[in-house]
């Protein structure tokens, strides 16, 4: 049909329509989660640029970055959890190594994360907590001990003391006898989400970015097999942006990166495919697909205009998904199998690399066992019953998601151009303006959810009686106890004349514009704890402090 | 919490925090009060030092970085930020960047809303300062909101002015000639860390030159602390040298002037709010609350 | 005028609920003081008695409640203060009793509307200012 034809087509269709609405008017909340209307029905007339939808494997990938995808081999199914002290945690690695798994996920309690040492004052009821806690090299060599390091592949959530954590790693293997260039494994070291969303940041961003532009290039030469970046929309959705922008300030947060790598000296297309992303799957299935899809078109746009890359395998954005815990409720948390199903459904229509999906109870207390294993068997569902795998991109073309597709692709640009404006993402962090953006985000979604526009089942509407059903987490003083004596007696045995000259050089070495992988591994190697090695560069770097968006 | 006048009174005397909040509220609600309270305390005279300058050129991280570097002094911080006209509503967000030495016995940080005054400060700015000088500070700093041109107010209030400016707020020496120039004691050009920096202090400097101004120019970096001793130093030297050849008492007199105008601006202010205007012109308007005046004072 | 100050201690950055309501109190008419994040409870108490505010909306969401909220009571009492403490975030029922128990005026869940939350602590101050 010609498009002349399907316009007057859709005219008369506009036009009946009308006239039924008037007996039968329509109700609901016909909105993107950024405030666009959607419209009744979506046609050729929408998506008129299907040239740019292309094929799996092939730019601008928009329907998926392998020419298979699961039809050769499904998403990963990787669900992460671990807590407490270095010998628990060891214990459980190993186990899981026995089990026949290859890699481990590390989360490290947020003093770790936050550069304090487990006796700080900060530190108070926070030891062990969200994570293992590591104070210095010994708890490194205690979490790995036995664990031959270049067998496993180590996943590491850490960001502001990412270099302190890796130079720790690579001691440990160094001590095992296993030169850092076998060592294989990721760090998340994506520091600029954590000023717009997580809040585990330290110093501002500049020297933060030096920091990490130092390990980008240390690892360049050393530890090749290294991821050295997992650029993360996650938390900057759960923060309360839209779907736009999560695509958008993660995007820009990823050009942040390429261009200090490419100012290190790297190859962007070499560098380009040790990059990742992380994203979060919300309830809208339709526009979280169109999401994902959105995201790697402009990903690989970028990369091939902006920064030249040439070589495919460069362009692409590949990506891990989690489910979105702020979407889950207290009340009713059964109902949290459906969301999380939907949104693991959403995480496989848009190609997802691998995907974690959250158990039913977190919003009550730590999940329990049979519901992790219910999030795990959500996914095996989806995969093996659903069908929706057999083909690749199965929702490419359908009119609507190509519209919304583009939409965000669109919408994101127009974002990407203005922080560009704004003298890139760090600019506009520094002014708060991409925090008041989500802020607003988050604060216009409240207002709907109050106003009923936004039903939020067993919330706001569809209520029921019911216990209040959080459980009390019992705290264990006694993880935090022992770590501080641990400290205590580990000081008293290293050569603090060797820590005191060793922490002088990193000063000195901050002063200057050196690369400071070397003296925080020369630090750490002899036993300078993280608080201690933070400290140093507090003193020289200052320390963030969030601007007053609310 | 209800407290008598000698309560209040007797805790501010033993140097109680506490009491002495109290009195910054009642400054803030109840003027009249405020001065009556502050009229039986003894005063230590404190050097009132305002900044301003624009949104986000670092005012808040300036007093943050001072205070860093003054643990052997008593300061104290006045912070005003705007309230909404529609619905009064404020959101008071400097001490955020100061928040650090929230517990730090020598310094007190306060919060003011700007409660409709324009001019960038608070009804109440008097009578604050004021009650600062009655809890034996050796300085106060008071940020103004910080919309620009508009906040030359400050001059009558502070006996020493910074004025701030930092390399990536647009196009700062355009608005320099809208009246901040007049009431620059000391210039500052914060974020030294921005390259830019350099170049707007030499056209700072040229400016300067040419209108025949002698106005110190300093460079800063209030994350680091850079160039804060220097500011700090210049601060101490031009406050000695106030006393001492009597030109602070000269500016001290003027601004007792300028607080009994405040005064009465608002007393003004409410009379003509009680107005009605319904069948007045402009004329019989202004007789009207001539009138009014009269009676009232 | 009613002066508040919205605090937010422990380590974790989770400050999305900490913002709305900072944001809806401001809106409703209030003088708002936000602390950011990372605030320890001798932080957050001095800064109330410093502000002489009115009420501390408390904002927790890391688990460390029965730890923190305790701390800034016992804070408060030592300096004789009689501000109106609210608690916001998952916080278990039996925990909830007891720190009403000790002293805080209400505590909200998720979900809970901020037009309630808004609503309550104008109605507080209507009351005791009869
Ligand atoms: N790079 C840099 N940033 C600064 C400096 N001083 C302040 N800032 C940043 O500028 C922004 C605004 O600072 P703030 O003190 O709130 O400005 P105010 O609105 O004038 O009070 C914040 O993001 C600060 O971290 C500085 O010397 N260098
Ligand atoms: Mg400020």
């Amino acid at each position: 049909m010609e498009i002349s034809e399907i316009k007057k087509n859709y005219e008369a269709w506009q036009k009946s329509t009308e006239e039924l609405i008037k007996k039968y008017p329509e109700t609901g909340n016909f909105k993107t989660s950024w405030s666009e209307d959607v419209k009744r029905l979506y046609t050729p007339l929408e998506v008129q640029k299907y040239s740019d939808i292309g094929f799996p494997g092939e730019y601008p990938f928009t329907r998926g970055v392998q020419n298979t995808m699961y039809r050769g081999k499904f998403w990963t199914m990787r669900q992460y959890a671990g807590f407490g002290t270095a010998e628990e945690s060891n214990k459980r690695y190993k186990y899981l190594l026995e089990q026949g798994q290859s890699g481990l996920s590390i989360a490290f309690d947020l003093p770790t994360q936050i550069g304090y040492d487990s006796d700080d004052p900060h530190s108070l009821g926070e030891v062990g907590k969200v994570g293992v806690a590591i104070d210095s090299l010994y708890d490194m060599e205690t979490l790995f001990d036995g664990i031959p390091l270049d067998k496993v592949s180590t996943s590491m959530t850490i960001n502001a003391t990412a270099s302190i954590l890796l130079a720790m790693y690579m001691i440990v293997g160094e001590k095992q006898g296993i030169k850092w260039d076998k060592l294989r494994g990721t760090i998340q070291n994506d520091i600029l989400k954590e000023y717009i969303a997580r809040g585990t940041y330290i110093y501002p961003p500049k020297p933060s970015m030096r920091i990490i532009t130092n390990i980008f290039e240390f690892c360049s030469k050393e530890m090749p097999l290294w991821n050295t970046i997992s650029v993360s929309g996650y938390h900057i959705r759960e923060a309360g942006a839209n779907a736009v922008q999560e695509v958008a300030f993660t995007i820009a947060d990823g050009i942040e990166y390429v261009k200090s790598a490419i100012e290190a000296g790297l190859d962007p297309n070499i560098f380009g495919k040790r990059l990742s992303f992380f994203f979060a799957a919300h309830n809208d299935l339709f526009e979280e697909v169109a999401k994902f899809r959105a995201a790697r078109r402009i990903w690989a746009k970028i990369m091939k205009e902006r920064f030249k890359v040439t070589d495919p395998e460069a362009l692409k954005l590949r990506f891990h998904t989690q489910t979105s815990g702020s979407t889950l409720t207290a009340q009713q948390p059964e109902n949290n199998i459906v969301r999380v199903a939907i949104q693991a459904l959403a995480a496989v229509l848009g190609g997802t690399q691998s995907l974690h999906t959250n158990s039913m109870d977190e919003a009550l207390a730590l999940p329990t066992e049979d519901s992790v294993r219910i999030a795990l068997r959500t996914q095996q569902v989806i995969a093996y019953e659903s069908g929706v795998a057999k083909t690749v991109d199965p929702l490419g073309g359908s009119y609507y998601v190509e519209f919304l597709t583009d939409e965000i692709e669109r919408k994101s640009f127009d974002y990407i151009n203005h922080i560009d404006e704004l003298g890139g993402m760090i600019n506009a962090i520094e002014s708060g303006y991409v925090q008041q953006e989500i802020s607003n985000s988050a604060y216009d979604y409240q207002r709907a959810i109050e106003s009923k526009e936004q039903i939020i089942v067993g919330v706001n509407d569809f209520k029921m009686e019911e216990k209040n059903l959080r459980k009390t987490m019992k705290i264990d003083d006694e993880v935090e106890a022992k770590q501080v004596e641990n400290l205590e007696k580990m000081k008293k045995n290293r050569d603090s004349a060797l820590v005191k000259s060793s922490l002088e050089n990193l000063e000195k070495v901050a002063r200057s514009n050196g690369n400071l992988m070397y003296p925080i591994i020369d630090a750490v190697r002899a036993y300078a704890t993280v608080g201690e090695v933070s400290n140093t560069l507090r003193k020289v770097f200052g320390e963030y402090k969030e601007p007053t968006m609310i | 919490m209800q407290m008598s006048e000698s309560q209040i009174l007797d805790g501010i005397r033993s140097g109680n925090r506490k009491y002495f909040a109290k009195l910054l509220s009642i400054c803030e609600d109840d003027p009249a009060k405020a001065n009556h309270l502050i009229s039986n305390l003894e005063k230590h005279t404190a050097h009132l030092i305002g900044i301003t300058g624009s949104p986000g050129v670092g005012k808040s991280s300036i007093i943050n970085a001072i205070l860093d570097k003054s643990d052997d002094k008593r300061l104290g911080i006045i912070a005003i930020d705007p309230s909404s006209p529609f619905t009064g509503g404020a959101l008071l967000g400097d001490r955020i960047r100061m928040q650090s030495h929230a517990t730090s016995k020598n310094f007190f940080i306060r919060s003011f809303a700007s409660r409709g005054t324009v001019g960038g400060l608070s009804p109440s700015i008097f009578e604050a300062c004021d009650a600062f000088e009655t809890f034996g500070v050796d300085s106060v700093f008071i940020e103004t909101v910080g919309v620009g041109q508009s906040d030359v107010e400050i001059a009558n209030v502070a006996d020493t002015v910074i004025v701030l400016l930092s390399p990536d707020g647009g196009d700062e020496i355009q608005m320099m000639k809208a009246g901040l120039m007049e009431i620059a004691d000391i210039f500052v050009i914060n974020k030294s860390d921005n390259p830019l920096s350099k170049g707007l202090f030499s056209k700072l400097k040229n400016i300067l030159e040419m209108s025949k101004k002698d106005i110190p120019i300093f460079l800063t970096n209030s994350i680091t602390g850079d160039g804060i001793d220097n500011l700090i130093k210049t601060l101490e030297k031009r406050f000695s040298l106030m006393l001492e050849n009597g030109s602070l008492a000269e500016k001290r007199k003027k601004r007792v002037v300028k607080h009994a105008q405040a005064i009465l601006r608002k007393k003004i202010d409410r009379i003509f709010e009680t107005i009605n205007a319904d069948r007045l012109n402009i004329e019989e308007i202004e007789k009207e609350a001539i009138r009014k005046i009269c009676n009232k004072l | 005028m009613i002066k508040v100050l919205v605090a937010k201690p422990g380590l974790d950055g989770h400050d999305r609920g900490a913002k709305i309501i900072a944001r809806a109190l401001r809106d409703a008419g209030m003088e708002v003081i936000y602390t950011g994040i990372r605030q320890t409870p001798e932080q957050i108490v001095q800064t109330a008695i410093d502000e002489d505010v009115d009420v501390v909306g408390i904002s927790i969401l890391s688990g460390a409640h029965m730890k923190l909220v305790p701390r800034i009571l016992e804070l408060l009492k030592n300096n004789n203060s009689d501000v109106a403490v609210f608690v916001g975030g998952i916080i278990p029922e039996e925990d909830a009793m007891e720190l009403k128990k000790s002293g805080v005026v209400e505590v909200y869940g998720p979900g809970t509307p901020i037009s309630e939350v808004v609503e309550r602590i104008k109605g507080y101050f209507e009351h005791a200012n009869v």
